[in-house]
């Protein structure tokens, strides 16, 4: 395993009575900000879940290190932070008993860090957890995400429900985070394309538990879309990065500048098309029929 | 399981409930004596005593597991380097240590005849453990909100069907009348008792370790 990589996992899946994620492999990288798309019920908590050690897998393994991590491990959960949609801190603690209760659990914490969060992210520290807003508890969760100095910071849609003032304040805060410390890696839930269209540095995409959709943000923008009747025509292929069907047309979102590129340019079979924003296109196209995996 | 952990833990339930805790061990307190002074006799005191203090059981589980689980910072919890075993461990250890305060205090004060033999009073305290323990697991178990119910009756079946067997003035009943007058009997059902506390102690904490954490919050 890479140096680089903080978390792999491979051929990981949960099976629930009513739904299935997986089987996936993914590797997280330090220094990215992975942007984590899909409709709900997509799993995209479910595999959060996975990666934070609260959902035990039903088959497959997460490699960090080299090493598989064991269910429960608390040498796992000290190098992660995980900021839930509901985000649940207790209610009746104030912002400073928050950060202290943490502090004696996590192993390490740099108390000058967090109180330097605090003031930078004007955290009121004596107000009850209760009377904070959504937007406010995010940011006590990055607090000591950071202070903690976390390998890996999960946060499950931490935008929804926000309003844009506060949207906006939180995707600054996690593109200045992810800026301010390069070796972080940061998975971020959403389903508002904006939000990883500014933020994401890659783009990993759910649809009805499986991974349709894994590359770096900027492969998407530089991509090549096309639509052809010949549905097949194109075999399997690593240039191929998503495709679909759609009212009897295949829809192929392909490496831009490869070799196929190039190829089915020139044929006449296959027409490109130029959205206004490909993730939006990614997106509703694998959510039409059957959006396979490349 | 480290101790530095737990008396993280311990001192966060203490900051969360250490007001209500002391509020009704006063009021639980003041009421035994309230009753005290009004009854015309002793008898019925002992009695008084301990179902305030099964009453206090019930309100333990309710504050350190129930509003643990609507309110959904198990998962927090969870989510931080503490092993399970020291977050279950510790809730069941709070309830314990309120629960010995309240009863050792409440009998010492106004039902001193209940430590006499010293034994009797020893099944009592180890009785209310179980029953606590109980409703914790029952609580932590499922959001159902007869749980305490189910625990009580857990607690009191047992209890229930003894007195229906065994009737009065049968010779089972003296047979048992002798067991729990010799010298080993209080110590026995103590012994027994704090053996069934360890169990459902040692069950739940097996459970939550394995528990996803969809499973500990509502």
């Amino acid at each position: 395993m890479n140096e680089d990589t903080v978390l792999e996992l491979v051929d990981v899946q949960r099976r629930f009575p009513d739904f299935e994620l997986g089987p996936l492999s993914l590797k997280l990288r330090r220094g990215r900000t992975y942007g984590l798309l899909g409709p709900n019920g997509a799993g995209k908590t479910t595999l959060l879940d996975l990666v934070a050690l609260q959902t035990r897998p039903t088959a497959g393994v997460l490699r960090t290190e080299g090493e598989s991590l064991s269910w429960g491990s608390c040498a796992w959960k000290a190098r992660i932070s995980y900021v839930r949609e509901v985000v649940a801190f207790y209610d009746e603690l104030t912002v400073a008993e928050t950060l202290r209760l943490a502090s004696r659990l996590y192993g390490r914490w740099d108390a000058t860090l967090a109180a330097r969060l605090v003031d930078t992210l004007e955290l009121p520290p004596d107000r009850r957890v209760r009377e904070l807003s959504k937007g406010t508890k995010v940011k006590l969760g990055i607090a000591s995400a950071l202070a903690h100095h976390a390998d890996l910071l999960l946060l499950d849609e931490p935008t929804a429900g926000l309003d844009p003032t506060a949207r906006a304040g939180v995707q600054a805060l996690v593109r200045d985070m992810a800026r301010d410390h390069p070796r972080l890696c940061v998975v971020f839930s959403s389903h508002i394309f904006e939000d990883l269209e500014e933020t994401a540095t890659d783009l990993l995409m759910l649809r009805n538990g499986r991974l349709v959709f894994d590359a770096p943000a900027d492969v998407l923008s530089t991509s090549t879309l096309y639509r052809t009747e010949a549905a097949g025509a194109v075999g399997p292929s690593s240039d191929v990065l998503a495709r679909w069907m759609d009212k009897g047309m295949e829809w192929l979102v392909v490496l831009g500048g490869s070799a196929l590129d190039a190829e089915l340019r020139q044929r006449a079979d296959h027409v490109e098309e130029r959205p206004s924003s490909p993730l939006a296109t990614l997106y509703h196209g694998t959510g039409q029929g059957r959006g396979d995996d490349r | 399981m480290k101790s530095r952990d737990l008396i993280a833990l311990f001192a966060k339930d203490l900051r969360l409930h250490g007001l209500p805790l002391l509020l009704f061990i006063g009021i639980s307190l003041a009421a035994c004596a309230g009753v005290t002074q009004i009854a015309p006799n002793r008898g019925p005191i002992p009695g008084f005593v301990f179902n305030v203090n099964m009453v206090f059981s019930i309100l333990l589980s309710e504050w350190s597991i129930t509003r643990e689980r609507s309110k959904r910072s198990f998962a927090w919890l969870r989510s931080l380097p503490v092993d399970d075993r020291t977050v279950a461990v510790g809730k069941f250890l709070y309830a314990a240590v309120a629960s010995v305060v309240l009863w050792t205090a409440s009998s010492a004060l106004f039902a001193p005849g209940l430590w006499s033999p010293w034994s009797t009073g020893l099944v009592l305290q180890t009785s209310l453990l179980v029953l606590g323990a109980l409703l914790i697991a029952a609580r932590w178990r499922t959001s159902w909100r007869y749980a305490p119910m189910a625990a009580i009756g857990v607690f009191a079946g047992p209890i229930l069907v003894f007195l229906a067997l065994t009737g009065e003035d049968t010779t089972r009943r003296a047979a048992m009348a002798a067991l729990w007058d010799a010298p080993y009997g209080p110590p026995l059902a103590a012994a027994g008792l704090l053996l069934m506390y360890i169990s459902i102690v040692w069950w739940t904490v097996r459970w939550v370790e394995r528990a996803d954490t969809c499973q500990l919050v509502d």
